[in-house]
């Protein structure tokens, strides 16, 4: 029943005041909101407050929701502004994450060894960890283009880029993505 | 006139991704016709993208949507209590503007009530107490609770206005 019903329709209903229609859109978008914050902080706890936030935002600001843009570019976009307020409340020198002077490095915690558990690992979870170890702004991009399917424009509006930076962003984020397998995954993946 | 079209690794995604105009897709695949050298890395690109839409999304620990919800339903009661109060402030407007409105007849009822019936002629219909509106407008009691009115109005707008502003700000819109 509750897949059966559209977006368009539990935001009414959500706006409308009816709960059940908040708790089937959280559903519907935990792990699309997760994996993006996922991308950001990589780590778990933070990826859990980071998506808690973005849904409550989207909670508040359901109402001003005017669908000049698809829904889940808007909720991307809350959650990509919730996961930048997180990353410059951790480092307040951040002004964008293509911020040259203070750019985001990951943190070490998430990020695999790649000697560990080679065997078990499948070439779906390489990728996944690759992804893992690129910054925030090259994880993030590619996460959107290729796993949410977000077009070109609809990334430069959750990200507020020019059409150019995007594809500049997506060229780059592909090419250090191609570096970290060829140097920590050589041995798991011979092609990428 | 001389081909300077040149082949790059960043061209081949382009036009896997389908960013080219049709022109430059014409101009590749031309390309790739006499070159099967790129053709194969253009399949390799492919396989690529094959994996990469592939990618699984993570899933956040049991009971999170639970603890969303949770978490909204106190936010909500923390905004209805809020609520509540600005609630409070827009009925003492309406009260403080009822009662200048409603005062002028209530004077002028209680005075027509207290005519005795010695003072009422046989046949003729009570003449009601006058109320002098140009006194009441210039009481300087009903002049500063108009303007205090219109200032509590003022601040609930502007309080709206910011909200809306706040929001704008942290969607970047």
């Amino acid at each position: 029943m509750a897949a059966t019903l559209t977006d368009e329709t539990l935001i009414q209903q959500a706006v409308a005041g009816r709960q059940s229609a908040f708790a089937m859109l959280v559903k519907r978008y935990e792990k699309y909101v997760f994996t993006l914050a996922l991308r950001f902080v990589k780590n778990r706890e933070d990826a859990h407050e980071i998506a808690q936030d973005s849904f409550l935002r989207m909670f508040r600001y359901l109402a001003d929701f005017r669908g000049e843009c698809k829904f889940t570019t808007w909720l991307y976009k809350i959650v990509y502004s919730t996961s930048l307020n997180h990353l410059r409340k951790q480092n307040p020198d951040i002004r964008s994450l293509d911020d040259d002077e203070h750019p985001i490095r990951l943190k070490d915690e998430g990020a695999p060894d790649a000697t560990r558990n080679m065997e078990r690992d499948d070439r779906n979870a390489t990728l996944q960890r690759a992804i893992g170890m690129l910054s925030a702004d090259d994880s993030s991009i590619i996460t959107l283009f290729y796993l949410y399917e977000q077009s070109l424009d609809e990334i430069c509006q959750i990200m507020d880029l020019t059409m150019t930076n995007a594809k500049t962003k997506l060229h780059r984020a592909r090419h250090r993505l191609k570096t970290i397998l060829d140097e920590k995954f050589s041995v798991e993946i011979k092609e990428f | 006139m001389e081909n300077t079209f040149k082949m790059t690794d960043e061209m081949l995604w382009d036009y896997a991704d389908g960013f080219l105009s049709p022109a430059e897709k014409g101009q590749v695949e031309d390309y790739l016709r006499g070159n099967p050298e790129w053709k194969a890395r253009l399949e390799m690109i492919q396989a690529e993208k094959r994996e990469l839409f592939s990618l699984t999304l993570e899933a956040p620990n049991p009971g999170f949507a639970d603890r969303v919800m949770a978490a909204w339903a106190a936010e909500q009661v923390h905004v209805r209590a809020k609520e509540k109060g600005r609630d409070w402030i827009i009925w003492l407007i309406a009260a403080v503007f009822g009662l200048f409105l409603i005062t002028p007849v209530v004077v002028m009822v209680a005075g027509a009530l207290q005519l005795s019936p010695e003072q009422l002629p046989a046949i003729s219909i009570p003449e009601l107490p006058v109320v002098d509106w140009a006194l009441w407008a210039n009481n300087s009691f009903l002049q500063y609770g108009l303007l205090l009115t219109a200032v509590f109005v003022l601040l609930r707008f502007l309080d709206k206005f910011l909200q809306h502003r706040r929001l704008a700000n942290e969607l970047g819109y």
